[in-house]
């Protein structure tokens, strides 16, 4: 459903009672709203860009593109890096000594709750389009975080619905970060 | 735990055994893909209050998935089960789901190919919000897919939301994840879904997937689905998806065009 999560067409009138009220519901839910806005362009500038020339933080390391530490593998691998997302859209990929630092990498907002986890974080920052047909959407330059209980992207830059086009942009962050990932070593 | 009765559960079984065995070895001469592809659904949901859980037995079919033209289109086949959450406004969805997934090669990049092969998998997405940006876990495979009858459940057990597969427990969300980020269980489905119309939808004209003792769980406990016998499911694509709920109430059987 892209955003909709229910078949729109109906087969059978007994279904009404059941589907029906669900697909008022889903209709109210935004999904909608969406629809009615139209396409918007979809080169608008994310607001939520750091700067490019950010410093890189001393106490982390690259990771070798071709002899990956197992932990840097058993992130790439949790992240489909090599599978679904070519190696060649890493960005940058490090592992980091405590997971309340994301934020000074990654533009997020500060409510995450893996921000809130105890222990080491992997950030891998993507450029690129990666699907997410899940939800109907092209995400461009996610970022995806590796947890000691979590793992998964962020939307950290434009979310294109694929049914309506309308390019959504991320909340801009509660800081702007001011470290950078050092990128994939050979 | 779920309810689940000993005769229609041999029932589904020899069913299940019977679909098995006319179910086509390969999946040349399928339908092409057609121009769009989008979210397309062939199944069952609920909305309502209190929800937290989930379960359908859910009948394994090596589905086949739309011949590609040079130019890729989306495509796949899944059954799943779901918990959702309210959808708004904001970028992604809020789901919790897992199933089967039967996926096209890397070129066109939908879901973890798994060189062909039907697997279980499971998937956690929600929207921006109390939790910060829109944040989902990757397409997660658990395992290949073994033939016949599979059981899907998620349900709240204590402080998490868990996803078991044949009563054997796979992966687990906290109970945050689904009533802070979300807020909440909005409503529960039970799905086939394709990216496109060429995509298969269920079984076959002759022997038709099953979804069964479909349940769904509230404060008060587990509850079958009790829908009219014979009534037909929601459905994206009528012209080639069929679905009909059967005398029960809570099993129904989704099928495809042919053969």
């Amino acid at each position: 459903m892209s955003v909709m999560k229910f078949p729109l067409v109906l087969q059978g009138p007994p279904i009404w009672t059941v589907v029906l009220p669900l697909v008022v519901a889903l209709s109210a839910c935004g999904a909608g709203a969406i629809v009615t806005e139209g396409p918007q362009p979809t080169t608008s500038p994310s607001p939520t860009k750091a700067p490019v020339d950010l410093p890189v933080a001393g106490d982390v390391q690259a990771v070798s593109a071709s002899h990956p530490s197992s932990a840097a593998a058993d992130a790439m691998a949790k992240c489909q890096i090599g599978d679904s997302i070519p190696i060649q859209s890493v960005a940058g990929m490090a592992q980091i000594a405590a997971a309340k630092d994301i934020a000074r990498y990654v533009p997020l907002t500060g409510r995450e709750p893996q921000l809130r986890e105890v222990g080491p974080a992997w950030i891998v920052q993507i450029r690129g389009d990666v699907p997410f047909p899940l939800s109907g959407e092209v995400w461009t330059d996610p970022t995806c975080v590796v947890t000691p209980s979590d793992f998964g992207f962020y939307g950290t830059g434009p979310i294109r619905n694929t049914s309506t086009d309308v390019v959504t942009t991320p909340e801009p962050p509660a800081a702007l970060p001011d470290l950078a990932l050092p990128t994939l070593a050979p | 735990m779920k309810k689940r009765s000993g005769w229609a559960l041999i029932i589904a079984s020899a069913l299940a055994v019977g679909t098995l065995s006319a179910v086509p070895a390969t999946a040349t001469a399928w339908a092409n893909c057609t121009g769009v592809s989008e979210n397309k659904f062939l199944g069952n949901g609920r909305s309502g209050t209190g929800l937290k859980g989930v379960y359908a037995e859910i009948e394994y079919v090596n589905e086949n998935l739309c011949v590609q033209a040079a130019t890729k289109v989306w495509s796949w086949s899944l059954s799943w089960v779901s918990l959702d959450g309210p959808q708004t406004a904001a970028a992604g969805v809020n789901i919790y789901q897992g199933g089967y997934a039967k996926c096209p090669d890397p070129s066109v990049n939908t879901c973890p190919w798994n060189n062909g092969i039907t697997y279980y998998w499971v998937f956690y997405q929600r929207e921006t919000g109390p939790c910060g940006l829109v944040f989902g876990t990757p397409f997660i495979k658990i395992a290949n897919a073994a033939t016949g009858l599979h059981f899907f459940q998620i349900s709240k057990v204590g402080s998490s939301h868990n996803y078991y597969i044949d009563e054997v427990f796979k992966y687990s969300r906290s109970v945050s994840d689904i009533e802070t980020c979300w807020p909440g269980v909005a409503a529960v489905e039970y799905q086939d879904e394709m990216l496109n119309d060429g995509d298969q939808g269920g079984g076959t004209v002759s022997n038709h997937q099953l979804f069964g003792n479909v349940q769904y769980q509230n404060a008060s406990g587990w509850h079958y689905e009790n829908r009219t016998p014979g009534s037909g499911c929601a459905n994206s694509n009528p012209t080639n998806w069929r679905c009909t709920w059967d005398y029960t109430g809570h099993n129904f059987y989704p099928w495809d065009r042919a053969p």
